[in-house]
C-alpha cells in the first residue's frame, strides 16, 4: 500500500507540474500567414505599418478616393453638371438618399470610416505596452493615430449629425475609442465635439516633436513633403480650426487658423510652377500648400473614369461643371477675373466642345502625381477671413487678397478687393465665392452650405432642410446598434 | 452462478458412447497408449465457488485424432481417461471462458471458470482505457470485426450505418455511389449549424474521416460508438457529436500465421429512379409545349418540316439512351494479406492491402494501398508496442462530367452521325453539346495522398493493480489535387478571338499535414471484498500543423502538354493561393469508477482541455460526466430467476464540447494590403473583429438506458432515452458598422436534441457445438432537434434570404432558422394545388387569404428533412459453416422536398430531356385537375408545399451468403486454418414513397462482391 501511495502521489504531482509549467506559452502557436496582434505591435514598425494601412484605407473610393471628395460629396455641393445617363449621381444630386445606389454609398462612407477607426483603436491599444521606439516615434505614431481618429469622427459628424449650435443635445454618432465587439453607445452632438477636440489636442501635444513643427519657416521645405502625406502637427491644428468654426466658436477658430498661417511652414505655390506650358511639370493642385493630403496610388484610373472625355466621345460618367458654370464661378465675365490660374489651368478642352475639370488629371511623366489634398493652406485664410468679417472686415479683405495674389489675381492688372470699405456682407460673400473657386471637386462646399444653413443649395431647387443636411445612419447600425 | 440446466443438453448417453469409442480408439493405438492410461477426476466451479454441471471436458488432441471427452454431472464432477501422451484438457461451457488445464501427475483437478458473455462484449474499448462492460454506465455500441464484415465489405462507415441507426450517413442524393464522395456522418442527430461530425479515434489517436473510410476492414478488431456523456466526457472538447473508436488487430502469439482476404467487387448502375421520356415521347412533349407552332406562316412551314424530319428519324429507330453512355459496370478488387506470430515475449504483425474501387461512371476510381508493421514486446511487468503504417491513396473523378448532363440530352440525338463519328454538338430546338466529348480529350481530375503514421505504446505494471502507460504518435501526410481541362473542353467554348489562347485550365493543389500526440497515463484498480474501485488519470498534448498552396493556370492548347508548367499564365485575376495553420492542445483526464458487488455502479469523468484556438480569456474548458448504474439481475430477488440473465439500468449526465468556428475567430490578426501601396510602403490592417471570449459549444447530455438479456440469452437488447441541450452555438453575429466590421463570431444560440434508441436481438435457435444459430434483430433510432434560441443576426439573415428569393426567383429551398423549429425544417409556401380553371398555383398566406403570387415572406414550416424514426431489421443464420445475413434499413416519419418534380417536370425546360410526367400530368386546358402547372407556363416554381412529400424509405441494404469451410475435410487436413467464401450484395432494392431522382451528379449502384478469406 505504501508503494502504491508513493506512486500515486508521484503521478498526481507529475500531472500538477505539467499543469503549472509554462502552459500558456505552449498555446502561442504561431501561424505563418496571419500575424498575431501582440507580435505585430511588439515592434515599432508594426505601428508605422498600421498607420500606412489607415491612410491606404482612407484613400479607397468609398472615402477620400472618391465619395468623400470629388464623388458624392461634391455632387451634393451642386458644382457639377451631371450627364443624365449617370443615374446614380443624378439621383444623388436630387438629394434622394433612399435610392439604393445612393444609400449604399452613404453606408459605405460610414462603414469604411469606422473600419479605419477600429484599426487605429487596435493600434492605440498596444502602443503603451512598452514596445521600444526610436526617439520621437512613439509621439509621432500615437499623435497621428489620435488625430486621425478625431479627423474621421469629425467628417462623420459633418455628414451624419446636425449642427452643434442648433441641436447640441441630440444623440448622434458613437465616438468609438476601442477595438471591441461591444457596441459603443451614441453620444450627443456636444459630447462628440468635445471628444474630437480632446483627441486633437492630445494629438497636438504629442506631435510637438513633429519635424515640421520644430523646423523654422525656411527649413520647413526639407521636411514638408514627408509631413504632408501623414497627419502632422498642422493637420491637427487645421482640423481643430475647422472644428471650432463648425461649432460657431469663431474666436478659437481664428486663433488656430492664424497660428497655421503665421508659422508659415507651407509656402504658396510659385507662379512659374503653375504657368508653365508643359502639363507634366505643372503643379496644378498647388502642392506646397497642402497641410494634409493622401497619396493616391491609383489616381490615374479615377482621372480616366471621371475627368476625361475620350477625344470628344461623350463620357457619361464625366464630372465637371459646364462652361457656363465655370464662367460663373470664376467671375470671368462679371468681374473680368478670367486670369485666375484656377480658371486657366483647372479647365481644359479634352476633345469636346466644352472644357472639363482637369484638376485631377495625371499627365504622363508628371511631377506632381497621386495627390489628393484634404486640407489646404488657403482654407485657413478663409476661416480667418470669415472670423474677421464682423470685427475687422478690412483685414479680412487683406487676407483674401493674399490668397488671390497667389492665384494669378495680383494687384497690378486685376481688380482687388476693397480693403477700405469692406462690410461683413461683402466679406462673407467674397469668402463664399473664393471657397467655391478654390475647393471645387474637393467635396467641401456642402459643409459650407450646411454650416450657414442655406435654405436651398445654389444649383438645386430642392428645399434643403434637415433631411438633406443630415444623412441617416445605415440600417444595420440602427437595428443592431439599437440606435435612436 | 446459478444452478441451471443449460438447454444445450449434451445427452449423457451420447457422451458415454463417445467415451467408449475414444477409449477403444486409444486402445487401437497400441500398447504404449494403453500402458499410460489413467483416470483423472475433477470438479468444475465458477469464480464464486458454485459448481457447473454440463460443462464439457475434452482432451486436447491432434487434429486427426478422434475426440475424447465427457461432461460434468450435477455436482460439477467429471471423470476423464487420459494417456501419457495427453498434455492438457479443455473445459468449456456456454457463457464462460474456455480453459485449458495442463495434465500433471496429479489425478485430481479443480477447474475454476470465469464469466465470458461473448468475449468481445466483456470489455468496452473507449480508446483511452478499457472498461468491463458489466460495470460501465455509459451508452455504447460495440461492433466486432465479424459483425462489420457480416453486413458488407465496402468500408467501416458503410457497415456501421447498417448496424446502428444512430450512426447515420446523411443521404446525399447528388453524390450517389461516387467512391470519392466523403459521407456526412451524424450520431444522434444534428445539434449545430454545421460541423456535426463525430470524433474519430484510431488506436488511441485522433484521426480523420478519410482515414477511417480508407481503412482496410480486415485490420479492424472492433469499433465502439460512444454516445452519452459518460462515454464521451473523456474526450471533452471535441466529443459533443459522439466518438467513434476504432481498434485494429493486435498480433497474437503462436506460429507464423498468414491470412489472405481477396474480393472481386462489381458495381452496376441503379437508374430505377429515373423516368425520362424516350425519343417519341420527347417529340410529343415538345409539340405540346408549342415549339412546333408559330403564328408566322413562313416559320410554321419550316417548323413543320423540322417536325417531319424528326418523326422520320425516330421512326428509323433513333432513341439514344444517353444515361447509359458514361456508365459501366465497375469491377474492382481488394486484396489484403496479414501475417502475425511470435513467441512468448515478442509478437509481430504485418499487413499489406490493396483496394481498388471502380465506380459506375467511366474512369472514376479510388485506389488505396495500406501497409503496416507492428511489433509487441511483452514481459510480465512491461509492454512495448510500436505500429508503423503507410497509406497511399489515389482517386480520379470521371472525365465525363456530372451525370446530370446526360439526363438532359435529348433522346432523338444520335450517337454516331452518317460517317460514324461522334457529333460534338446537336442543333435543333436547342443547341446541346455532347458531354461525352469531354471524356475523350484527355482531361483528368485526380487527387492523391500519402500518409505515414507511427504509434508507440509503452506500459509498465510495477505491481498488478497499477498500470502506467505512455503513448506517442506521429502522422505525416502529403496530399495533392490536379484538375486539368485541355482547350477542347466545353468549358472554353466561349473563348474565341483574342481569348482563344487562354483556353484550357489547370488547378493544382499541394498540401502537407503533420501532427503528433503524446499521452501519459496511470491506471489503478483496487478490489476489496465486494468493492471494486478503478481510477485512471492521463495527461495529453498534441500539435497539428498544415500548409497548402493552390494555383489556377490557363492556356493549354494541346492535351498532351498537360503539365502545369506548360500554362500560358495564371488564370486571369487570380494569384497563387493557399493557407496554413497550427494549433495545439493540452489536457488532463481523470476517471473513477466504483462498483459494489457488481450491483451498484458509479462512474465519474473529468476532462480539462486548453487549446490554442481559443482566445486568452477562455483557453481552458472543463468537461465532466457522472453516471450511475444498477445491475438489477444481481439483486437477491432476481438472482435465482431462470428467465433473466441480465437487467441493467443506467443513467448518465454530463457536458462535452465541440468547436464550431475557424482557428482565428477568437484572436486579432493582421495582414498586409497587397494591392495598394502608399508612397511605396505597404500598410497593415486587422482582418476581423476578434472575440476573445469565444469558447467551445457546450452540450449537456442526459441519458437513461436499460440493457437486458432474458430467456438464457435468447432475447437481448438495449433501450436508451436521451436529451441533449447544446448551448453557446457559435454563430456569426451581425454588428453595427460602428464596430468597424459587419459581423463577428459569438456563442449565441441554443438547440435541443431528443431521442431514443432501441436494439433487440432474438436468437431463435442455437447449436454451439457446430456454431450454428438463427437470430433476428431489429433496431430503431429516433431523433428530433429544435432550435431554442438564435441570434438576432440569424433572424436578419432570414429576411435577407427572403428578399433574395423574391428577387432572383430562386427555386432552391431557403436556409432559414427560427426559434422553435428544427434545424432541418423545410420552408415553403402553403399551396392548395393547381387551380383547374387557370392552370396556376393557388397559395395560402399565413393569415389564411388566398393568392396566385408567391412571396418568400409567406413561407411556413412544411415538414422536416430528417426521419422521425430510422432503423434496421434483419436475419442472421448459420448452420455448419454456411450462413446468411439479410439486413433492411428504413426511415420514416420525415418529409422531403421532391426537387425532381420541380426541375424535371414542372419547371422542366422542355427543350432538354424531361420526366415522362411532363406529358401526362401537366395542365393543358380549363377543367384539368392535375398536379403540375400548365406546360406552357415557363415561370419558376419557388418552394411550395405541393412538392413536400412524406418520405418513407426501405432499403434492402445487404445480403451476404457465406460458407466457412471449417467442417470440410480438405480444410481440416490441410495447412489451412480457415477458409471462408462470402458473396455480398448491397443495395439490392429500394422502396421509396417519394419518386425522386437519386444519384443526380453520380448515379447510385448495386454492389456485388465475391470474397475469399484464408488463413494458413
Amino acid at each position: 500500500m505504501k508503494l502504491v501511495n508513493k506512486i500515486s502521489t508521484l503521478a498526481v504531482v507529475a500531472l500538477g507540474t505539467f499543469a503549472l509549467s509554462g502552459c500558456n506559452d505552449w498555446f502561442d502557436a504561431r501561424s505563418e500567414s496571419e500575424i498575431y496582434a501582440e507580435e505585430h505591435f511588439a515592434n515599432q514598425s508594426g505601428f508605422a505599418d498600421q498607420l500606412t494601412g489607415a491612410y491606404t484605407s482612407m484613400i479607397s473610393t468609398s472615402l477620400y478616393g472618391m465619395n468623400s471628395t470629388f464623388g458624392l460629396m461634391e455632387v451634393l455641393s451642386q458644382n457639377y453638371d451631371i450627364n443624365t445617363s449617370n443615374s446614380t449621381y443624378t439621383t444623388a444630386a436630387s438629394y434622394d438618399y433612399e435610392a439604393v445606389a445612393v444609400k449604399s454609398m452613404i453606408e459605405n462612407m460610414w462603414n469604411k470610416s469606422y473600419n479605419v477607426i477600429a484599426n487605429l483603436n487596435l493600434m492605440l491599444q498596444y502602443i503603451d505596452n512598452g514596445t521600444y521606439f526610436d526617439q520621437g516615434n512613439y509621439e509621432m505614431y500615437k499623435g497621428a493615430a489620435l488625430g486621425l481618429r478625431a479627423f474621421l469622427h469629425f467628417d462623420l459628424m459633418r455628414q451624419f449629425a446636425p449642427m452643434p449650435k442648433s441641436e447640441p443635445n441630440t444623440l448622434s454618432i458613437p465616438y468609438v475609442k476601442e477595438y471591441t465587439t461591444q457596441v459603443t453607445p451614441q453620444s450627443t452632438v456636444a459630447e462628440n465635439m468635445a471628444n474630437i477636440k480632446a483627441d486633437l489636442k492630445a494629438a497636438m501635444e504629442l506631435l510637438q516633436v513633429d519635424p515640421i513643427y520644430t523646423s523654422t519657416a525656411d527649413s520647413a521645405y526639407y521636411v514638408r513633403s514627408d509631413a504632408q502625406i501623414r497627419f502632422n502637427y498642422y493637420a491637427a491644428l487645421a482640423t481643430l480650426a475647422r472644428v471650432y468654426q463648425w461649432e460657431g466658436n469663431i474666436d478659437s477658430a481664428r486663433i488656430c487658423a492664424e497660428q497655421v498661417i503665421n508659422d508659415d511652414k507651407f509656402s504658396w505655390v510659385h507662379y512659374t510652377s503653375v504657368t508653365t506650358s508643359h502639363a507634366y511639370e505643372r503643379d496644378v493642385l498647388f502642392s506646397p500648400e497642402h497641410i494634409f493630403r493622401l497619396y493616391y496610388y491609383d489616381m490615374e484610373s479615377a482621372a480616366n473614369n471621371y475627368f476625361h472625355t475620350y477625344s470628344g466621345q461623350e463620357n457619361p460618367n464625366l464630372l465637371s461643371p459646364n462652361e457656363a458654370k465655370i464662367l460663373d464661378i470664376y467671375e470671368v465675365n462679371t468681374a473680368a477675373l478670367g486670369g485666375d490660374y484656377r480658371n486657366q489651368y483647372w479647365y481644359i478642352y479634352d476633345g469636346g466642345a466644352e472644357r472639363c475639370l482637369a484638376k485631377f488629371w495625371q499627365p504622363e511623366g508628371g511631377r506632381y502625381l497621386n495627390q489628393m489634398p484634404l486640407i489646404r493652406k488657403s482654407e485657413m485664410y478663409y476661416i480667418a477671413a470669415e472670423s474677421y468679417a464682423n470685427s475687422d472686415p478690412n483685414y479680412a479683405a487683406k487676407l483674401l487678397n493674399e490668397v488671390r495674389a497667389n492665384r494669378g489675381l495680383a494687384n497690378e492688372t486685376i481688380p482687388i478687393l476693397d480693403t477700405l470699405n469692406a462690410t461683413p456682407e461683402y466679406i462673407n460673400n467674397e469668402v463664399y465665392k473664393e471657397m467655391r473657386k478654390e475647393l471645387i471637386g474637393e467635396g467641401q462646399m456642402f459643409y459650407y452650405y450646411k454650416r450657414h444653413g442655406y435654405e436651398t443649395i445654389p444649383g438645386s431647387a430642392v428645399s434643403a432642410g434637415r433631411d438633406v443636411y443630415v444623412f441617416d445612419m445605415p440600417e444595420n447600425e440602427i437595428e443592431f446598434g439599437d440606435r435612436k | 452462478m446459478k444452478m441451471q440446466n443449460s438447454w444445450l443438453k449434451v445427452p449423457k448417453c451420447l457422451v458415454a458412447l463417445l467415451t467408449i469409442i475414444s477409449l477403444m480408439c486409444s486402445l487401437n493405438y497400441g500398447v504404449s497408449a494403453q500402458s499410460g492410461v489413467r483416470t483423472i477426476t475433477g470438479v468444475v466451479k465458477d469464480i464464486r465457488g458454485e459448481v457447473i454441471p454440463g460443462a464439457s471436458v475434452i482432451v486436447v488432441v491432434e487434429k486427426d485424432q478422434p475426440i475424447r471427452g465427457t461432461a460434468t454431472d450435477e455436482n460439477g464432477a467429471f471423470k476423464l481417461s487420459v494417456t501419457s501422451m495427453d498434455k492438457a484438457f479443455e473445459v468449456s461451457f456456454v457463457g464462460m471462458e474456455t480453459q485449458q488445464v495442463s495434465i500433471t501427475s496429479s489425478n485430481e483437478y479443480t477447474v475454476v471458470m470465469d464469466e465470458d458473455s461473448q468475449l468481445l462484449k466483456d470489455v468496452v474499448v473507449t480508446g483511452v482505457f478499457e472498461r468491463k462492460a458489466n460495470s460501465y454506465t455509459g451508452a455504447v455500441t460495440t461492433v466486432s470485426a465479424e459483425d462489420l464484415q457480416l453486413v458488407g465489405n465496402t468500408n467501416v462507415l458503410q457497415s456501421l450505418s447498417v448496424i446502428d441507426p444512430s450512426f447515420m450517413i446523411v443521404e446525399n442524393l447528388s453524390a450517389g455511389s461516387n467512391p470519392n464522395a466523403l459521407p456526412e456522418i451524424q450520431m444522434r442527430g444534428q445539434s449545430g449549424f454545421d460541423n456535426n461530425e463525430p470524433l474519430f479515434i484510431l488506436d488511441g489517436f485522433e484521426t480523420t474521416l478519410t482515414a477511417i473510410m480508407d481503412l482496410d476492414m480486415n485490420m479492424v478488431n472492433s469499433v465502439t460508438l460512444l454516445k452519452d456523456a459518460t462515454a464521451k466526457a473523456i474526450y471533452g472538447a471535441k466529443a459533443a457529436n459522439g466518438v467513434v473508436v476504432v481498434e485494429t488487430k493486435r498480433p497474437e502469439k503462436g506460429k507464423l500465421r498468414v491470412s489472405y482476404t481477396g474480393s472481386v467487387d462489381v458495381e452496376t448502375p441503379d437508374l430505377s429512379s429515373y423516368n425520362l421520356t424516350n425519343a417519341e415521347e420527347k417529340l410529343q412533349a415538345e409539340k405540346l409545349a408549342g415549339f412546333y407552332t408559330s403564328e408566322n406562316a413562313m416559320t410554321q412551314i419550316s417548323l413543320d418540316q423540322t417536325y417531319t424530319k424528326m418523326l422520320q428519324k425516330i421512326e428509323a429507330g433513333v432513341n439514344t439512351d444517353w444515361m447509359a453512355q458514361p456508365l459501366r459496370n465497375g469491377v474492382g478488387q481488394k486484396h489484403s494479406v496479414y501475417l502475425d506470430g511470435g513467441d512468448g515475449a515478442t509478437t509481430y504483425q504485418a499487413n499489406l492491402a490493396y483496394n481498388q474501387v471502380n465506380g459506375v461512371m467511366d474512369e472514376s476510381y479510388r485506389k488505396t494501398i495500406n501497409g503496416s508493421l507492428s511489433i509487441v514486446y511483452r514481459t510480465d511487468k512491461f509492454m512495448f508496442r510500436n505500429k508503423l503504417s503507410v497509406d497511399d491513396n489515389r482517386t480520379q473523378e470521371s472525365p465525363y462530367g456530372t451525370f446530370a448532363q446526360y439526363t438532359l440530352m435529348n433522346p432523338y440525338n444520335e450517337l454516331e452521325d452518317e460517317s460514324g463519328q461522334m457529333p460534338e454538338m446537336y442543333t435543333g430546338i436547342v443547341t446541346q453539346y455532347n458531354p461525352l466529348h469531354n471524356g475523350k480529350i484527355g482531361s483528368y481530375n485526380k487527387t492523391n495522398y500519402t500518409s505515414v503514421t507511427n504509434n508507440t505504446y509503452l506500459e509498465y505494471r510495477p505491481i498488478e493493480p497499477l498500470r502506467i502507460t505512455a503513448q506517442f504518435g506521429v502522422t505525416v501526410k502529403n496530399s495533392g489535387a490536379d484538375n486539368f481541362k485541355p482547350a477542347a473542353h466545353t468549358d472554353f467554348l466561349s473563348y474565341t478571338g483574342d481569348k482563344l489562347y487562354r483556353a484550357g485550365s489547370y488547378y493544382d493543389m499541394n498540401r502537407k499535414d503533420n501532427s503528433w500526440t503524446a499521452q501519459v497515463g496511470v491506471q489503478y484498480s483496487l478490489t476489496k471484498d465486494k468493492h471494486l474501485f478503478f481510477v485512471n488519470g492521463q495527461v495529453n498534448a498534441s500539435q497539428t500543423k498544415y500548409t497548402y498552396s493552390t494555383m489556377n493556370a490557363e492556356g493549354f492548347p494541346n492535351k498532351n502538354l498537360s503539365h502545369v508548367s506548360s500554362a500560358v499564365q495564371y488564370a486571369e485575376n487570380t494569384t497563387p493561393g493557399g493557407g496554413e495553420g497550427i494549433y495545439r492542445d493540452f489536457g488532463f483526464i481523470a476517471s473513477a469508477n466504483y462498483s459494489f458487488d457488481e450491483k451498484y455502479l458509479f462512474d465519474a469523468n473529468l476532462r480539462l482541455t486548453g487549446s490554442s484556438q481559443f482566445g486568452a480569456d477562455n483557453r481552458w474548458g472543463l468537461f465532466w460526466s457522472l453516471g450511475a448504474g444498477w445491475n438489477v439481475h444481481r439483486e437477491n430477488f432476481l438472482k435465482e430467476s431462470t428467465w433473466l440473465e441480465r437487467l441493467k439500468i443506467r443513467f448518465s449526465t454530463g457536458y462535452t464540447g465541440s468547436q464550431g468556428f475557424n482557428t482565428y475567430d477568437a484572436i486579432a490578426t493582421l495582414n498586409y494590403n497587397m494591392d495598394a501601396q502608399y508612397n511605396g510602403m505597404l500598410g497593415s490592417y486587422v482582418t476581423r473583429l476578434a472575440n476573445p471570449s469565444l469558447q467551445w459549444q457546450k452540450k449537456y447530455d442526459t441519458n437513461v438506458g436499460v440493457d437486458f438479456s432474458v430467456l438464457n440469452g435468447i432475447v437481448s437488447g438495449r433501450f436508451d432515452w436521451y436529451k441533449a441541450t447544446t448551448k453557446g452555438l457559435t454563430t456569426s453575429i451581425t454588428t453595427p458598422g460602428s464596430t468597424g466590421f459587419v459581423s463577428y463570431v459569438d456563442n449565441l444560440g441554443e438547440s435541443e436534441n431528443k431521442g431514443y434508441e432501441a436494439y433487440l436481438n432474438v436468437r431463435l435457435w442455437q447449436q454451439p457445438r457446430s456454431r450454428s444459430f438463427v437470430s433476428i434483430y431489429s433496431s430503431l433510432a429516433s431523433n428530433t432537434n429544435t432550435l431554442k434560441k438564435i441570434a438576432n443576426s440569424l433572424k436578419q439573415q432570414n429576411d435577407m434570404s427572403d428578399a433574395a428569393m423574391n428577387d432572383t426567383k430562386s427555386v432552391n429551398l431557403a436556409t432559414r432558422y427560427e426559434e422553435g423549429q428544427s434545424l432541418n425544417t423545410i420552408w415553403a409556401v402553403k399551396s392548395l394545388g393547381i387551380d383547374p380553371q387557370s392552370g396556376r398555383e393557388l397559395y395560402v398566406r399565413p393569415d389564411g387569404s388566398l393568392t396566385y403570387e408567391w412571396n418568400a415572406a409567406d413561407q411556413v414550416a412544411c415538414g422536416i428533412d430528417l426521419p422521425k424514426i430510422s432503423g434496421n431489421f434483419g436475419l442472421n443464420a448459420e448452420c455448419h459453416g454456411a450462413g446468411i445475413n439479410m439486413t433492411f434499413t428504413y426511415r420514416t416519419g420525415g418529409q422531403m422536398y421532391n426537387s425532381t418534380l420541380v426541375s424535371k417536370v414542372e419547371n422542366a425546360n422542355v427543350r432538354y430531356n424531361v420526366d415522362k410526367r411532363v406529358l401526362t400530368d401537366r395542365w393543358s386546358k380549363p377543367g384539368d385537375e392535375v398536379r403540375f402547372k400548365s406546360i406552357a407556363d415557363q415561370s419558376a416554381t419557388q418552394p411550395t408545399s405541393r412538392f413536400v412529400e412524406d418520405y418513407t424509405l426501405v432499403n434492402f441494404a445487404t445480403m451476404s451468403v457465406y460458407y466457412d469451410f471449417r467442417e470440410c475435410n480438405f480444410v481440416k487436413n490441410s495447412f489451412l486454418q480457415k477458409l471462408k467464401a462470402t458473396f455480398y450484395v448491397n443495395d439490392l432494392a429500394t422502396w421509396s414513397s417519394v419518386k425522386v431522382e437519386r444519384g443526380t451528379a453520380y448515379p447510385y449502384a448495386h454492389t456485388y462482391s465475391f470474397s475469399l478469406s484464408a488463413t494458413f
